[in-house]
């Protein structure tokens, strides 16, 4: 027996009253009279004998009592034991938020509706007895309500369950449920998901923010990749394992509850990357991969449309077979701070939150490079005119800040700059932190041993080690002729670009973190170099090449896939979404220096922090139908009980009913007012 | 139940009551006094004449009445004066029930008191008075008595009545038939109280055939027609020790006022139409008020001798 309300049992102190009136009543007054006649004129008399009105007075202390205690055993909601040993004592309710439970049917009710539906059936004919649990799931469990008899409580806790925008990650869920079933067996777990038969899904793994490659990057300007095959021989092993060594205890039992749509067609964004195009400051390529589900009827043409600032830039269309996946790179360019959106449709979605990728084009910053050469008037190649004119030659295409300095002001601006450019000259000290582009070096630079050729050596063509370098593109070394006049040794730390016979002219690389591109030749003194098209193509890819390792030139905003917990400054944090047709923003309170991406979107903290979530799942994308055959009406009952067993709370109040009206016409049908 | 022992005389028949009983007396004798002048006969039978003064002789009056004795020794003509005086038979039944004892023994006084002053008014009138107590019957416990002088022994039979039993009114007022030869006034001192609400009724037929004026004085206590009762009670009927457990209530106590009132209103008209003086005789009023009003309600007691 137990008592959902055990706090009303105190009331039990109120049978003192109707005890202590028994035992102080009143006993009746003996009047002598003179006359009985006008008395046995009166209606009422009572001719009752002496024990049946002790018993009459007794019969009546006991109803009251009987009454009184009811009325308490009704507040207190006392539950019978059952009646029958089988059965179980909890049922634990592992409940899918994640966000494949918004897809909706055709009549626009989502999977979590449809399981709170089915879930309350399901507990109307669960005995009161019988405890029951509800944990909500995504990326993490969440123990929504711990073990309760009561059960408008757990359905009110039920009714405020949402769909977060999080990929699942269900066996960590049933492993929480698990716990918490064996807390009191025996035991059952509904496992309410959009999964057929409430298998478990697999996620993909979460790329780290601070890799720049995409996970299937494509070059620039490449053809979208042909779909692939989903789910392939390796994740089906991943399912096995888990499946398999995922054990239920004795005493547990688990019974899956698919609330999945019939056919579902569902097409989503599975991956996302945006980056800055290499070598071409103030230009981004954003890598897009969407998929179609597996259980998709048939083949579907899915529209992507592209917004910049609101503005549609790039429409595309994307034929998707059941299954594949298909990635495109987008060019894009545009203003700082403008919005990046992008929109998914296919006819029949039924889910949306894996439809739309909503970022801000990182805000990037003027590289700033120093050019550092010596001034002479004896000397017509310092500075290098032709030098100059390069650099000239892209400062208003690109976001560049160029300082000329000369040697002896180097110091005082080393600090502020991005990238060095030392033009036929060294600085005393070496700067070890900055990018540095070494053009006729007359010695030494650092780690790298150079030796000044003096008078130069002019060579006619160049031979190039490796076209494919960042800092020949588009460049036609075929067509140049360079006057060496520095050899250099470069074992082990530099790539060579350009030969010259057996001696490298060009070559670029890291050295110690440093990136370095050496030119061994004087522009002013080549022919053909510094009147073609290919120089100032040299010196900018090799200034954009060494920016590229600057800090701070663009900005790097954290995009993590919703679900993730990201270490943040700040005491507040703004999320801005797409919804209805324009930016919304919200705030948040940051606790802890911890921000949960439980919502789709951009965020930004007080201290500036900038990030961006979305679902990004190949897991939630790829809705999976329901089995034929598999019901999800109300389960079983859970436990047989006999009839004075659970809540007899009805019983209560039909024994008071009765008692009240039993005592009334026994004791008060003449009664007086 | 008090015995008679156990009572004072004080505490009925004190002196300050007897002193009380005389100037009632001397009142009543000055209204008779001043309502009529001389001696005058009356139709009833039974009257004597008694030496009352001498005056002087004057012509216009009776020579038979000269006192020649006195003229013999005074050598003056006298006329004897005499005084007519009719002789009623004063009876006084005095209920002696157990009701008129418990649980409101001043019935038993009242009734006690009322009896003597009517035995005394009767005595000094020169009536004949006989006292009676009822109950179940009427027993005649004193011969009857004349004269002032005897007023103490009606007092001591007075003490020495025995209250208890039951009343039988009707029994009562049935075998009570005093013959003609006992003319007189009747005064019946009860709460008439009978074994059903209108034995009393049926018993004061009974009582219009006696010879003379009845008079009728229903004695009750206060409580008896309001009675103070609440919740749940058990009535002991003194009499006939009979039980009734009741849950009285304010209506209940309506209803019995109002069948009570009923009660005194039905005694009251059988008596007026059997030509029965009554008179509602509450213990709390005060005795002399009500003995006066009794007299001056037209009794041969009070406007006789």
């Amino acid at each position: 027996m137990q008592f959902l309300n055990p706090g009303f049992l105190w009331l039990s102190v109120l049978a003192i009253i109707p005890i202590a009136l028994y035992l102080f009543r009143r006993k009746s007054k003996r009047v002598d009279v003179s006359t009985l006649v006008f008395f046995k004129t009166l209606a009422r008399e009572h001719q009752e004998s002496a024990w049946l009105r002790r018993l009459k007075k007794v019969l009546s202390l006991l109803m009251t009592l009987l009454l009184l205690l009811g009325a308490i055993f009704a507040l207190s909601k006392i539950i019978l034991s059952p009646v029958s040993e089988e059965g179980y004592q909890t049922v634990v309710v592992l409940l899918d938020r994640s966000a494949s439970m918004a897809a909706t049917d055709a009549e626009g009710v989502s999977r979590l509706d449809r399981a709170r539906e089915l879930l309350e059936a399901r507990l109307d004919s669960v005995p009161e007895d019988v405890g029951v649990a509800l944990i909500g799931y995504d990326a993490r469990p969440e123990v929504i309500q711990p073990r309760t008899l009561k059960r408008r409580e757990l359905i009110s806790r039920l009714d405020e369950v949402e769909v977060r925008p999080v990929a699942q990650q269900t066996r960590v869920a049933l492993e929480s449920a698990i716990v918490l079933a064996r807390l009191e067996t025996p035991a059952l777990i509904w496992h309410v998901t959009d999964s057929p038969d409430g298998e478990l899904k697999v996620t993909q793994a979460v790329p780290t923010p601070e890799s720049n490659e995409a996970p299937e990057a494509e070059a620039p300007g490449a053809e979208p990749e042909p779909a692939e095959e989903s789910k392939g021989g390796d994740d089906e092993d991943v399912l096995a394992e888990i499946e398999r060594s995922l054990e239920l205890p004795e005493g547990v039992d688990l019974e899956p509850v698919s609330v999945a749509l019939e056919e579902p067609i569902n097409a989503g964004i599975t991956a996302f990357r945006i980056r800055p195009v290499p070598l071409e400051h103030g230009r981004f390529e954003a890598y897009v991969q969407v998929a179609l589900n597996s259980e998709a009827p048939e083949p579907t043409t899915a529209k992507l449309d592209v917004f910049v600032g609101g503005a549609l830039v790039q429409p595309r269309e994307v034929e998707l077979n059941p299954g594949d996946r298909v990635g495109l790179v987008l060019k894009l360019e545009g203003a700082e701070d403008q919005m990046l959106r992008l929109k998914l449709s296919v006819d029949g979605d039924c889910l949306a939150s894996d439809n739309e990728v909503l970022e801000p084009l990182p805000n990037t910053r003027p590289i700033v490079a120093a050019w550092v050469r010596p001034v002479s008037d004896d000397d017509p190649f310092q500075p290098d005119l032709y030098t100059q004119f390069a650099l000239r030659a892209f400062l208003d295409d690109y976001q560049f800040e160029i300082l000329a300095l000369e040697p002896g002001a180097w110091d005082g601006a080393r600090d502020s700059v991005d990238v060095a450019i030392f033009d036929d000259c060294l600085p005393e000290e070496w700067p070890e932190d900055l990018p540095v582009i070494l053009l006729n070096p007359p010695g030494d630079a650092g780690p790298i041993r150079i030796s000044r050729v003096e008078g130069g050596v002019p060579h006619e063509s160049v031979r190039v080690a490796n076209e494919q370098h960042p800092v020949l593109f588009r460049v036609s070394s075929g067509r140049v002729s360079v006057t060496q006049t520095s050899v250099f040794d470069i074992a082990g730390s530099l790539e060579p670009l350009w030969f010259a016979g057996d001696e490298p002219l060009l070559a670029a690389g890291d050295v110690k973190g440093q990136r370095f591109v050496v030119m061994g030749f004087s522009p002013g003194r080549s022919e053909r170099l510094p009147l073609t098209a290919s120089f100032p193509l040299l010196v900018g890819n090799a200034l954009l090449w060494c920016a590229e390792t600057a800090p701070g030139i663009t900005e790097k905003l954290i995009e993590s896939p919703t679900g993730r917990v990201v270490p943040v400054e700040g005491e507040s944090v703004t999320w801005t979404r797409w919804e209805e047709g324009g930016l919304k923003k919200s705030s948040a309170n940051l606790v802890g220096g911890l921000l949960e991406l439980n919502r789709i979107g951009i965020w930004e903290t007080d201290q500036g922090q900038r990030g961006a979530a979305h679902l990004l799942s190949r897991a939630e994308t790829d809705l999976r139908g329901s089995s034929a055959g598999l019901s999800a009406v109300a389960g079983e009952v859970v436990s047989q009980s006999g009839w004075l067993s659970g809540d007899v709370t009805w019983l209560l109040l039909a024994l008071i009913a009765f008692v009240l009206i039993l005592e009334s016409y026994l004791f008060h049908r003449h009664a007086v007012y | 139940m008090a015995t008679p022992s156990s009572r004072s005389s004080e505490e009925i028949f004190d002196a300050d009551f007897l002193d009380r009983l005389r100037a009632l007396f001397l009142r009543l004798r000055k209204r008779r006094q001043l309502r009529k002048k001389g001696i005058q006969s009356t139709p009833a039978t039974g009257f004597t004449r008694e030496f009352k003064d001498f005056r002087h002789y004057t012509p216009n009056d009776d020579y038979r009445a000269i006192d020649w004795r006195l003229y013999a020794r005074l050598e003056r003509l006298f006329i004897r004066l005499y005084e007519e005086i009719q002789e009623f038979h004063i009876h006084v039944l005095i209920d002696t029930s157990a009701s008129m004892e418990t649980p409101f023994d001043d019935k038993r006084l009242t009734a006690l008191k009322l009896g003597v002053a009517l035995s005394y008014l009767g005595l000094v009138g020169q009536h004949r008075v006989s006292v009676y107590q009822m109950g179940e019957r009427v027993i005649e416990g004193l011969p009857p008595q004349k004269g002032q002088g005897n007023i103490q022994r009606i007092i001591d039979y007075a003490k020495r009545l025995e209250y208890g039993g039951l009343t039988d009114l009707n029994r009562c007022f049935t075998e009570f038939q005093p013959s003609r030869r006992r003319y007189g006034i009747f005064f019946v001192l009860s709460d008439l109280y009978g074994r059903g609400v209108d034995e009393a009724q049926e018993a004061i037929r009974h009582a219009s055939t006696w010879p003379g004026e009845t008079h009728f004085i229903h004695i009750f206590n206060p409580w008896e027609q309001h009675p103070d009762l609440d919740g749940e009670i058990e009535l002991v009927d003194v009499e006939t020790q009979e039980h009734r457990r009741l849950w009285f209530t304010r209506r209940d106590r309506k209803k019995y006022e109002e069948r009570f009132e009923l009660f005194l209103k039905e005694i009251e008209h059988t008596c007026k139409s059997r030509q029965i003086d009554y008179q509602r005789w509450r213990t709390d009023l005060p005795f002399e008020e009500l003995f006066l009003d009794l007299l001056s309600r037209g009794s041969a007691l009070a406007s006789g001798s």
